[in-house]
């Protein structure tokens, strides 16, 4: 496609929860005074929180890379970490490898690539165990947006 | 009254006072600010009235827009409205009645307290909580910066905005009714916001105050006059009285899930996160902009906010039983709003989401060349809001001192 309206990448620092969910929070901002439909910001926001707390708990470094069309818009979290073994498990809700200290913080429940699939229109998982993870994810812009 | 301005303000800053220094510039909530040749700005369009520029200011150089106590000669007979948070005050060792004597010297023939409407609005929201379908949480209207911090803000979030009229206008309309031509009601407002929400109302088409006046200039009369007369005072009981400080409706409201939360930057900082749905259920959030709620209002003579709220409980254990002389039967007419709370336009950068994005990959591509610091010495708050007013013509990259 080759009317993208707007793009931006983010980028993200590994254990980082300092700063955990600023991405997520400056494609939201990004989107609202776009004037993009409430409901597909929302959705967009609450999926791109999940990928990037995925991204900060079980790797070093990565990045958001947001991509606006007129009827669509694509999120793509890209990192360099370990990689899931087995997608479907990891697609399971409930399923999580998070570590205790992680579990105390409040995250580690399973629930952030099921939580990604329910807000999506489109969800793709590529991951290559001990090279890396892509999650691609797509939500439609209804006729009509502002 | 003068005119009605669609984006009025009671908020100025006085040109000759002003340092140009950048304390307000950093503490406004809604990035209304800008300092442009040693001169703060307001921005019409993003001011909320919230009043914060004026508690930073070190050198007295914002000041509030009011009526003075000249404007009762228009009027035959004249009501004022008094927020709870006004008991709060120390009127240096008279009494009540001593206060409402004096308030009568001065010209008027009634006082009603705010607390009164607030009896019935918050009968109402229990009502609508248990009963109604309303989007919860549900965002209480009480603090008038709060809704409009929506409007500039969180346009998104305005459909959680409670469909009631405010506490200030349930009662304010109700006396209004029973007034005839030549009475004049007046609203004493703590804060610039409530002084906005009178002179530009929103959610309903007209106010129902013919004129609003600052509480620290009826406080200064008040000491001055030294003489009373006699008139009619309603008071309220104790749940209107704890409408001038924060938690007054948790508490009065329990055991509904109510969540209070004062201080401008704080309610952003919530309002936030329930954008990204990421708080527990609740059924109410009980915002206010000032720190305490209404009795840290910048209009109160006194700006410790810690003493007026614990004068303020004092006040309500007093009151405990108390009933207040207007019921929500009396009310019913003016329980809810009767328009919409739109958003206010400026915040989408076009109307047009393809010129909206061009817009805003120039403001990345400004925002990529400043240091990133937000050091404020250019004028903007953030480097980010430069970038924008570069992006939008006005500013220039060049103001950062850094470039
Ligand atoms: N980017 C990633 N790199 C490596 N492993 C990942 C990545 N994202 C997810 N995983 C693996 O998939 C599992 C499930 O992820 P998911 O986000 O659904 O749940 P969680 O992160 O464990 O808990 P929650 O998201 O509810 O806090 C994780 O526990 C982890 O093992
Ligand atoms: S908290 Fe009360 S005094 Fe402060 S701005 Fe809101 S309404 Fe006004
Ligand atoms: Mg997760």
């Amino acid at each position: 496609m080759n009317d993208l309206l707007y793009s931006h990448t983010y980028q993200i620092q590994g254990r980082d929860f300092e700063h955990g969910g600023e991405a997520s929070s400056d494609i939201k901002e990004a989107l609202k005074r776009m004037g993009i439909n409430p409901q597909v910001i929302k959705r967009t926001a609450i999926a791109s929180y999940e990928a990037e707390m995925n991204i900060i708990v079980y790797t070093e470094k990565g990045e958001l890379l947001l991509e606006v069309y007129p009827k669509m818009i694509r999120v793509t979290a890209t990192d360099r970490g370990p990689g899931i073994e087995d997608v479907e498990l990891a697609m399971k809700e409930g399923y999580s490898t998070a570590p205790p200290e992680i579990r105390e913080m409040g995250f580690g429940s399973g629930m952030g690539l099921p939580n990604i699939k329910k807000n999506a229109d489109r969800l793709l998982i590529e991951s290559h165990p001990g090279k890396g993870t892509k999650v691609i994810f797509e939500i439609d812009i209804p006729n009509a947006s502002v | 009254m003068p005119a009605f301005n669609l984006y009025f303000h009671s908020l100025r800053i006085k040109e000759d006072v002003c340092k140009g220094c950048t304390h307000c510039l950093r503490n406004c909530p809604t990035e209304a600010i800008r300092v442009r040749n040693r001169l703060a700005q307001i921005k019409d369009l993003k001011c909320i009235d919230c009043g914060d520029c004026v508690r930073f200011c070190p050198w007295g150089a914002n000041e509030v827009l009011t009526d003075d106590l000249s404007v009762l000669s228009h009027y035959e007979y004249r009501v004022l409205v008094i927020p709870p948070a006004f008991l709060s005050l120390d009127f240096l060792g008279l009494s009540t009645s001593e206060v409402m004597g004096r308030i009568f010297a001065l010209g008027f023939q009634e006082v009603y307290e705010e607390g009164i409407g607030e009896e019935a609005y918050l009968e109402e929201t229990r009502r609508i909580l248990t009963k109604g379908n309303v989007k919860k949480p549900l965002i209480s209207v009480a603090c008038p910066a709060v809704i409009r911090l929506m409007q500039v803000r969180f346009p998104d979030l305005l459909s959680h905005l409670s469909p009631l009229n405010t506490p200030r206008d349930i009662l304010g309309a109700t006396v209004r009714r029973k007034l005839g031509k030549n009475s004049g009601l007046f609203y004493l407002a703590p804060c610039p916001a409530k002084i906005t929400a009178i002179r530009n109302p929103q959610g309903i088409e007209k106010s129902p105050y013919d004129g609003v006046i600052a509480a620290n200039i009826l406080y200064r009369e008040i000491l001055r006059v030294n003489e009373t007369t006699s008139g009619k005072v309603h008071l309220s009981g104790p749940s209107g009285v704890a409408i001038g400080r924060i938690g007054g409706e948790k508490e009065f409201l329990s055991p509904l899930r109510v969540l209070a939360i004062d201080g401008i930057t704080n309610v952003v900082r919530f309002l936030k996160e329930l954008e990204m749905e990421k708080v527990p259920a609740l059924d109410l959030i009980e915002g206010r902009s000032c720190p305490n709620g209404c009795v840290g209002g910048i209009l109160l003579p006194e700006r410790d906010s810690f003493l007026n709220l614990y004068r303020l409980e004092q006040e309500e254990r007093k009151r405990e039983n108390a009933i207040s002389p207007l019921s929500r039967e009396d009310m019913a007419d003016f329980l809810y709003l009767t328009m919409p709370i739109q958003p206010r336009p400026q915040y989408f950068l076009s109307e047009n989401m393809e010129a909206a994005a061009k817009l805003l990959k120039m403001i990345d591509k400004f925002y990529e060349k400043l240091p990133k610091i937000d050091c404020g010495s250019c004028g903007a708050p953030t480097c980010r809001a430069l970038a924008e007013d570069v992006a939008k013509g006005e500013a220039s990259l060049e103001d950062c001192i850094f470039l």
